[in-house]
């Protein structure tokens, strides 16, 4: 497998700069889609002196002088940083500072998406391919030439240092093998408890939510929240399970090119799946996940693909 | 006799050096963090251990108390420590005073607690 060639090569192999661009631009658009969405669910004021974030967040880091304004300097940076990473303007720079954000973020509001996005964006920071292909600079060149050959253009330019790509397909990797150890470990999701519990919360509170994003179909409450919670959980303990196995064959099909497209599909249908469960607020990672599986993809096959 | 050192070729090697010691400090770190202890930077365990605050609440004026207003938008995950964070903040800062039921649904069951003048009822 390419992966393990890489390493063992020291993390030098031929690769076309627009399968990293790629994934560069997936990664943008899905912070964006986040900042864009808790900017509607009031993220600007998150940190202003009478809110229970700031207080929360002040009595668990009484060390780090984040104030209303800091946050709102951090708040501003992160938002410049994603539309950077997007055009690929300093796209190194970019990475690191949106990923400082995320690392910010995990301070107040400890979420595992939000963990993923950061180190998506830091390991992101090592290629040195990122401005390559897919910028502001295609839009402007597809002014005067036509886009088909400004992209074969940019299709064409290679490079040997891969460890970006090494770093980022063994993040994905190992978040799906931790997390499907974890879940098997846990009595609390295996028995189907866990996801009934999470799903039947949200559903319960639903007027209650200021900005209501869950909706459940209403056959879907019928049949898996409002039953009795020993049969709920039975039918929650089959999705549990393939929700395991799932997460634990995904990285290996997805560096085999022969189950490749299986492993996306598969992989696809279970993050919207996830995303079901918590519209919105999964999007981003259900696009960064997905997004990184074009990184399985073997290098040398997408050279030769792109000719 | 040797010839003049290529600096690009010494630079290059110095970054190899450093990706290498990066590439097995994050591969021991996934691999310790990953898959025991408590869950820090780089364990995964989504939807393993879920917890949730049901609040049924009402300040010293008989107002209803709608907890999300105030916490950060989408987090349904609120267990017993943050419970007690929340009535916290409600007294020191809010100056509210909770009284009602709070229905704790975590991976022990459903616990329904009892809340007086801002404190769980022990």
């Amino acid at each position: 497998m390419w992966w393990f060639e890489a390493i063992a090569d020291g993390f030098r192999q031929p690769y076309a700069s627009i399968q990293v661009c790629v994934f560069r631009v997936v990664l943008a658009a899905a912070m964006l889609f986040k900042f864009a969405y808790e900017h509607r669910r009031g993220g600007w004021r998150y940190f202003a002196p009478d809110s229970f974030v700031a207080y929360r967040f002040r009595r668990e880091h009484p060390d780090l002088p984040i104030d209303q304004v800091r946050y709102r300097i951090l708040y501003l940076a992160k938002i410049v940083a994603a539309v950077c990473l997007l055009l690929g303007v300093l796209p190194r720079v970019a990475a690191v500072v949106a990923g400082i954000w995320f690392l910010f973020e995990l301070t107040y509001d400890r979420k595992y998406h939000t963990a993923y996005l950061g180190l998506c964006s830091l390991f992101l920071a090592f290629s040195p391919a990122l401005g390559d292909a897919l910028t502001y600079r295609t839009v402007l060149a597809a002014i005067d030439s036509p886009i088909a050959s400004v992209l074969a253009e940019e299709a064409a330019r290679t490079r040997v240092d891969i460890f970006a790509q090494v770093l980022l397909v063994l993040l994905t990797a190992q978040m799906y093998l931790s997390s499907a150890y974890r879940k098997l470990r846990s009595d609390h999701f295996m028995s189907g408890a866990a996801l009934h519990d999470f799903a039947g919360s949200l559903h319960r509170d639903r007027y209650a939510q200021r900005y209501r994003d869950t909706w459940y179909p209403p056959i879907l409450v019928r049949h898996l929240i409002d039953v009795p919670a020993p049969v709920a959980r039975r039918r929650w303990r089959g999705p549990a399970a393939a929700t395991v196995g799932a997460e634990f064959l995904l990285p290996v099909m997805l560096l085999v090119p022969v189950t490749f497209p299986v492993a996306v599909a598969f992989g696809a249908l279970m993050h919207s799946a996830f995303t079901a469960l918590l519209p919105v607020r999964l999007v981003p990672f259900s696009l960064a996940t997905v997004g990184s599986y074009l990184l399985f993809v073997d290098p040398a096959r997408v050279l030769a693909w792109l000719g | 006799m040797r010839g003049p050192v290529d600096v690009t070729t010494v630079h290059v090697m110095g970054w190899q050096v450093v990706q290498w010691v990066f590439f097995i400090c994050l591969l021991v770190r996934m691999a310790r963090v990953g898959f025991s202890g408590p869950p820090r930077l780089l364990a995964w365990p989504m939807f393993s251990r879920v917890s949730h605050c049901l609040m049924d609440l009402r300040d010293q004026h008989g107002e209803a108390i709608n907890p999300w207003l105030d916490i950060v938008h989408q987090d349904p995950g609120m267990n017993g420590y943050e419970l007690g964070r929340y009535l916290a903040y409600l007294r020191e800062v809010r100056g509210l005073r909770a009284n009602g039921t709070v229905t704790l649904v975590d991976h022990t069951g459903r616990h329904v607690l009892t809340i007086r003048d801002g404190h769980v009822v022990v």
